[in-house]
């Protein structure tokens, strides 16, 4: 640190500094001063900031008293070897303090240079130089970026990586379920089992079974009996109606032979005694339809009888109620 | 008095396993307080991986005491150990979420070449088919067929076609549970013909079981985490099938049996 005590105290009357003659870094400060320079640190690496606190001392004249837009303490070329940033500033009696942040730009910069504060001493009617002396630094090579990141020096994980499932009390292995073994008795078993229902069920019932199989004959029967009786052929047709009706779950009203085949066929009918049922059904709406009365030429109770025998004959008659 | 000597052998066995358990639980603790101060945690969890490997023979039937060992060696550092940690899991449990999660996680650590050989094998369970356990699908299997057998003897007594279109939903029902079990017990036959090894560290695949035999051309360098299939062993060295159909033999050391 450099200290050039000023011998002349301002007078506090507005002096102009002279154009003739005005240097060209002149800070605009008219006076007498002193000039000091501290830097913190003073061993960086390169591009790291140092801190340089630039203290004028002295008596100012008004209004030109030192202020940062008009110092030009840096020597020409400064830039060349730091980058330069204006930080905080102090106004004291006597006293202004300005900071700058300094960054080395590379190795090979020794030392911050020397700063000077041109002035106009007003007593002397000239101009004048206030020194600082360089500052010696030490400027380090930039060391490798080392990311301090928590949790980097581990390998990165999911959350459900954090914690230890407890462990259950019992054993969960489930090799049995794919075993052969035990995959042949799941499809087995049940198989065997329904089998062994059915047929037990069948044996055990049979009374049910033949009860069903004489009330459907006794229907059939009744029908037969019902047509024997029958003497015009829409009688015979309507007692032909009913047996559907009650033996078969007909819904309809009149049978017609495409109804009636459509509809047997779905109850499991095969097609040699619906092709019956058709032309018989056929026949007689050709006879009820004609002019004249409806008589029962062409008609046969034995052949409707047939009809219905052939019914019953059906494997699915078995299954119908 | 034997039975009194056996009883104190186990209750001692069962305070080793406890004294196990806290101590993997506290490397574990203590690894990733390391961590979460910034700094290498890994050493902790070594440790706590060790530990656990050292209850295997006492939990090696929990899919979750796998879990826990892949978990720790994973965050110690060691891929190659978790991956055959969670396979030895999956084997036990293929359809454990964790597992399947933390494996698919790992497996994405792996250094597999840019043409991708080496690469692991595929999932063989369709994306469509829900990912029940083998027991809750033979359960379903079992319900299912039962009922359909049972409905398909009421057709049958009843003679009559709805009970059997009903069996048959039911027995459609009963395939789909029955084909996922075949592919679980395809892929334990598999384990079982084939066992799965992971390679232990970066090493060379040889046409031969020795270091004299050239490199295999398609897959010469294996990076620790690949898996393969071992077919046989010869002289210390193995030989293995990759997924993607390289064959070659590594020294037996190299390699980590999964399952």
């Amino acid at each position: 640190m450099l200290l050039l005590s000023a011998v002349a105290p301002a007078r506090g009357q507005a002096i102009a500094p002279p154009a003739v003659g005005q240097p060209t870094d002149f800070s605009n400060v008219v006076g007498v001063f002193t000039l000091a320079a501290e830097a913190t640190p003073t061993s960086v690496a390169v591009e790291e900031p140092v801190e340089l606190l630039v203290t004028i001392t002295g008596q100012a004249v008004a209004p030109h008293v030192p202020q940062r837009a008009h110092l030009k303490l840096f020597p020409a070329g400064v830039e060349r070897q730091f980058f330069i940033e204006p930080l905080a500033e102090q106004a004291g009696p006597g006293e202004w303090r300005f900071r700058y942040r300094l960054r080395p730009k590379s190795v090979d910069v020794r030392h911050i240079p020397g700063l000077a504060l041109v002035y106009y001493a007003p007593r002397g009617r000239r101009y004048q130089t206030a020194y600082s002396d360089a500052i010696p630094i030490q400027v380090k090579p930039r060391a490798e970026t080392a990311i301090e990141v928590k949790g980097l020096q581990v390998v990165s994980a999911p959350a459900s990586f954090r914690t230890l499932a407890p462990l259950p009390t019992g054993s969960r292995a489930s090799a049995w379920a794919t075993s052969l073994l035990s995959l042949s008795a799941a499809l087995v078993l049940p198989l065997l089992a329904a089998g062994a229902g059915a047929w037990l069920w069948r044996r055990t019932h049979p009374a049910a079974h033949e009860q069903q199989r004489r009330r459907q004959g006794r229907a059939a029967q009744a029908t037969v009996a019902a047509l024997a009786s029958a003497q015009t052929v829409p009688e015979a047709t309507a007692r032909l109606a009913d047996y559907l009706r009650v033996r078969w779950d007909y819904p309809g009203a009149e049978p017609t032979p495409r109804d009636v085949d459509r509809w047997l066929r779905r109850r499991g009918v095969r097609p040699p005694a619906r092709q019956r049922w058709r032309t018989f059904l056929a026949a007689c709406d050709a006879v009820r339809y004609v002019p004249g009365p409806a008589t029962a030429n062409g008609w046969s109770s034995a052949e409707a009888a047939e009809l219905i025998h052939a019914l019953e004959a059906e494997p699915c008659a078995h299954s119908q109620r | 008095m034997r039975a009194l000597a056996a009883l104190s052998l186990l209750a001692v066995a069962g305070a080793d396993g406890a004294a196990l358990a806290q101590e993997a639980r506290t490397h574990f603790a203590e690894g990733w307080r390391l961590t979460d101060d910034g700094r290498d945690g890994r050493p902790a969890f070594a440790r706590a991986a060790v530990a656990l490997q050292a209850e295997s023979a006492a939990h090696g039937a929990a899919p979750e005491h796998w879990l826990n060992l892949g978990n720790a060696a994973y965050l110690a550092d060691d891929l190659p150990r978790a991956l055959a940690a969670f396979q030895r899991g999956l084997a036990l449990a293929p359809q454990h979420p964790r597992l399947r999660e933390h494996l698919g996680y790992a497996r994405g650590q792996v250094n597999l070449p840019k043409n991708r050989r080496g690469a692991p094998e595929p999932d063989p369970w369709p994306a469509w088919l829900p990912r029940w356990s083998p027991a809750c699908w033979f359960v379903t299997l079992t319900a299912l067929h039962t009922f359909g057998c049972a409905l398909a003897a009421v057709g049958w007594v009843r003679r009559a076609r709805g009970w059997w279109l009903a069996a048959l939903v039911a027995w459609c029902g009963a395939g789909l549970a029955a084909y996922a079990l075949l592919i679980v017990h395809q892929e334990r036959a598999l384990d079982g013909a084939l066992p799965l090894v992971v390679v232990r560290a970066d090493t060379t695949l040889h046409t031969g079981n020795g270091a004299s035999y050239p490199r295999q051309s398609e897959l010469p360098l294996l990076v620790a985490g690949m898996e393969a299939r071992l077919r046989t062993e010869r002289g210390g060295w193995v030989q293995v099938q990759f997924a993607t159909g390289e064959i070659g033999w590594i020294n037996a050391a190299q390699v980590l049996v999964a399952r």
